[in-house]
């Protein structure tokens, strides 16, 4: 065998590329073995080899080095990544393909290449929605005439045209008001018997879309006894944006949210929102390079909260339905809390953990869904590709109720669920949890008044 | 590329099988080595008619053609050395049929070979070949390479596997080789010939593939040394109790380190610091465990510092996850990385382990060595922290030391990631001037143009 050197050494273009050339340590790590084919849920629906976690890094890699530049269909290539982070379990070297790609894109995204749809939504909308509370309001109002026009309406369908999707797709609606709006900053129980305090992070979509999400995490916590505290000038987590590569307005979001939270006073910094958990656990230290010592450390999802802090034990003294037929439920692990956070016990520990309620795992219960927040706006149809193998896994367990930890993924399996002609419910834990405790109480209340006709 | 051969290349496959873009050359010019070489086109064929057209074109239009399956391979063996025409295979996706009652499978080049193992299991079925790469290797790089895996000590390679071919030679025509039984003797084994071949005569399309009964019940086993030199005694006597297990494994404690650098990496904690031995025995349930005592005492009585049996949940199964993507993680150990491949006589494994452990200290260089022992099988690898110039005096002194001792203690070097690219020169040492030429002779006849996977396995234009 010949021992000359087998591939040409270049020097990499650290100084034209100073986002990527950061990680070029980390991209000469990938060799290549392609392991990552077997899982990249890109590559399998297209079996496109430029499609896949090692073909977008030796893609990156080639910029780097000077081989290729920063086209158009780089571009569409590095975009088309879900960030599900199946990859970076699979890979023997431990490559941080995720921040390699998120460098790429802020690549582009300083060369102008942030498209105008996405500036709108990232710039406009969710930046200014902390600094203009009403903007819910506003996307409320929208939606009431156009619900007016059609039943199917939700404001989310004013982008349709521009990302050419579907029409029959199944979106969340603005609500009237925004959670933050409709709670007070301090939420004290009747009896604080769990001494723990909380700040909640609530995140875009519990704030606007899912309501409901934030109002049972605050409700069940309420009843374990533990005191709620909502900061008021908390905003959106900036997922969107370093994902899309504009770290900067990122990083104007993250600091506006470690100003508002002070994680001293607190046990825990709760999130409902697995990307908004990764986000502030690591996302803005790792990639939008913040000090969060003292905050980070205290981030933490609801159910592993509650798991950790409360213990399941407090959760199961609470009057919980027992009899009665038994609701056959599955959980869908959110990429973002699995693998991003290494949180994957907690939430079935919970929902084993209550009476009446028989818990089925799904095959490949951690497969990416396909939503990727944004992304399933912007690529639907390669969304919906994944989506499907979901879908088939669900109908195999027979459940009657999907639980999963992200709101972005309760979007995405309502849709797909529904297109499957599944007849599931699909909740957020915290929601589920709610839902059970309340069955009782008005099972209970509803016994104290006949009881009392009949005195 | 001219545009009217780009034009027909379009009408047979549909211009969007048809790639020009800088970024998907770029993508298809490389497989799991780093050498690269751009292609001019890369076609993505839906069918074996497509296949057969494309070929018959590149042939009348003296254009190199070079198959290509998951690029996964060790060998270069899918580098488009002389530019033209890649063929991606991976859209030959299908099982053709599963015929339980007759032991057998028909199967396109581009099935992930993991995904075969899991639809015959469905049958209990086994079709044994284990590949490390088999979540995503297709079967058609399979063929191509005869590629091996960890069970092939007791069950042997893809070769013993194969009761026919579909391939479509160069020139165009789709041809049948072997047939749908194990014996089949018309002729010349044409199956067999093709088969690790890499490309170089024809194009696989579609196996014929034997199964067997799934074994009822597995084991695994792992044992603890010191230093290789002691597993692979160990390891030589195992085999000679007559045992057969169907992992027979080793690898030193370089490559375990390499391992733990891994949070959460799939090894036990009393692995660390060894040089580990993997087991597994197969068979009925009895027979299996039997089989696996019998291991454990010849670890113990070798000098094995501890020996485990006993797996919850998915312990077994992230051992062998560790295993196979071992030679992936050795590549994140260094920036370049030399990988060899040698084989000796079982009875000299221990011999050659401890040999490549003392070229190491010799020379400065750290080599993290596994392998399929039980059949003197061994991968020093090379793990370089500076760029290869500055260590190429090193390197090549070490490389040939390492392989002189394998060929004069009666071994053979390369064996098993094929030949390649990578060492293509290597055959001339290997093999005599009449084989050599008997082989060019052989190829000629296959592809008369010489078309197809240029400069690979046999020296020709571009490495002479």
């Amino acid at each position: 065998m010949s021992v000359e050197p087998k591939f040409v050494y270049r020097e990499p273009l650290k100084d034209v590329y100073p986002r990527v050339g950061k990680f070029s340590d980390e991209i000469v790590k990938c060799i290549k073995c392609g392991l990552c084919r077997a899982v990249c849920p890109t590559l399998i629906e297209t079996l496109s080899e430029s499609q896949g976690a090692r073909g977008r890094v030796s893609l990156v890699e080639a910029v780097l080095d000077g081989r290729l530049s920063l086209s158009d269909i780089f571009d569409e290539r590095i975009s088309s990544c879900i960030n599900c982070k199946a990859c970076i379990d699979a890979c023997p070297s431990g490559v941080r393909v995720d921040d390699i790609i998120l460098a790429a894109r802020a690549e582009l995204v300083a060369r102008g290449r942030l498209p105008f749809f996405k500036r709108l939504i990232l710039r406009g909308l969710l930046k200014r929605g902390r600094l203009l509370p009403p903007v819910g309001k506003l996307a409320s109002l929208f939606q009431r005439v156009l619900l007016a026009l059609s039943p199917k309406g939700s404001a989310l369908r004013l982008l349709l045209p521009a990302v050419r999707i579907d029409r029959e797709r199944r979106l969340p609606v603005f609500a009237s008001r925004s959670f933050r709006e409709q709670v007070s900053e301090r939420i004290v129980p009747e009896e604080r018997k769990s001494g723990l305090r909380v700040a909640y992070f609530v995140g875009c979509s519990s704030n606007l879309l899912y309501t409901d999400v934030a109002t049972a995490t605050v409700e069940v916590l309420k009843r374990l006894g533990v005191e709620v505290l909502v900061p008021r000038e908390q905003g959106c987590c900036g997922t969107p944006m370093f994902n899309a590569g504009d770290f900067e307005t990122a990083r104007d979001m993250a600091r506006a949210n470690l100003k508002a939270f002070d994680a001293s006073a607190v046990d825990a910094v709760i999130v409902t929102c697995a990307s908004c958990g990764l986000a502030l656990k690591r996302e803005y230290s790792a990639i939008l390079e913040l000090d969060t010592s003292g905050f980070s450390e205290k981030v933490m999802d609801a159910s592993e909260f509650i798991v950790k802090k409360v213990g399941v034990e407090a959760l199961r003294a609470l009057p919980l339905p027992r009899d009665g037929e038994n609701e056959v439920v599955t959980y869908h692990d959110p990429c973002h809390l699995k693998r991003g956070q290494g949180v994957w016990e907690e939430p079935r520990q919970l929902i084993k953990s209550l009476p009446g309620v028989e818990f089925r795992e799904m095959p490949e219960a951690d497969r990416c869904c396909g939503g990727g927040g944004l992304y399933s706006f912007t690529h639907y149809e390669m969304s919906m590709a994944v989506a499907a193998h979901k879908a088939e896994a669900v109908r195999e367990t027979g459940a009657r109720v999907v639980l999963t930890s992200c709101p972005s993924c309760i979007m995405q399996l309502r849709d797909t669920l529904a297109r499957a002609g599944l007849d599931v419910e699909v909740s957020h834990v915290m929601e589920f949890l709610y839902r059970r405790l309340r069955a009782n109480e008005a099972a209970t209340v509803l016994e104290t008044s006949i009881a009392q006709q009949r005195v | 590329m001219k545009e009217t051969v780009l034009h027909k290349l379009r009408e047979i496959a549909g211009p969007r099988s048809v790639l020009l873009e800088k970024e998907e050359l770029l993508r298809h010019s490389c497989d799991a080595t780093r050498r690269s070489e751009l292609p001019e086109v890369v076609v993505c064929p839906g069918n074996v008619e497509q296949v057969a057209a494309v070929a018959r074109l590149c042939t009348e239009e003296r254009i190199p053609l070079t198959p290509r399956g998951a690029g996964t391979g060790l060998s270069g063996g899918s580098v488009p050395l002389e530019g033209g025409v890649l063929l991606s295979l991976t859209g030959l996706r299908r099982i053709r049929e599963i015929v339980t009652e007759d032991l057998y499978a028909v199967v396109e080049a581009g099935v992930v070979t993991e995904e075969l193992k899991k639809a015959v299991e469905i049958s209990s079925l086994f079709y044994p070949p284990d590949p490390a790469s088999q979540k995503t290797c297709t079967v058609g790089g399979n063929v191509a390479t005869s590629a091996r895996g960890l069970r092939s000590l007791k069950y042997g390679v893809t070769k013993n596997y194969l009761l026919g071919l579909e391939i479509v030679l160069p020139t165009g025509e789709v041809m049948k080789t072997g047939g749908r039984t194990v014996k089949n003797v018309a002729g010349f084994d044409l199956t067999r010939l093709v088969c690790g071949s890499e490309g170089t005569l024809a194009l696989v399309t579609a196996a014929v593939l034997k199964l067997i009964p799934l074994p009822e019940h597995r084991v695994t086993l792992l044992a603890g040394f010191p230093d290789l030199e002691q597993a692979a005694r160990a390891v030589s006597a195992v085999m000679s109790l007559g045992a057969t297990p169907s992992i027979l494994d080793v690898m030193d404690s370089v490559s375990v380190g390499v391992l733990f650098r891994r949070e959460g990496n799939g090894l036990p904690p009393e692995a660390k610091g060894h040089s580990l031995l993997l087991a597994e025995t197969d068979g009925f349930r009895e027979a299996a465990e039997q089989e696996a005592q019998t291991l454990e005492q010849v670890c113990v009585d070798s000098g094995a510092a501890f020996v485990r049996r006993s797996w919850d949940g998915e312990e077994e199964e992230r051992l062998w996850e560790e295993r196979r993507g071992l030679l992936s993680a050795l590549g994140k150990a260094g920036p370049v990385t030399v990988l060899e491949d040698v084989t000796v006589p079982g009875s000299r494994v221990g011999e050659m382990a401890r040999f490549v452990t003392e070229t190491g200290k010799r020379h400065g260089l750290r080599i993290a060595t596994f392998g399929h022992a039980a059949d003197g099988n061994l991968h020093p690898v090379i793990l370089l922290d500076a760029p290869l110039a500055e260590k190429t005096p090193a390197v090549q002194a070490a490389v040939n030391g390492i392989q002189q001792r394998a060929l004069s203690l009666g071994g053979a070097v390369p064996v098993e990631y094929g030949i390649g690219l990578e060492r293509a020169g290597f055959l001339k040492k290997e093999e005599s001037g009449p084989a050599l030429e008997t082989m060019r002779r052989l190829k000629a006849s296959f592809d008369p143009a010489g078309i197809l996977n240029p400069g690979k396995v046999i020296p020709g234009r571009v490495t002479e």
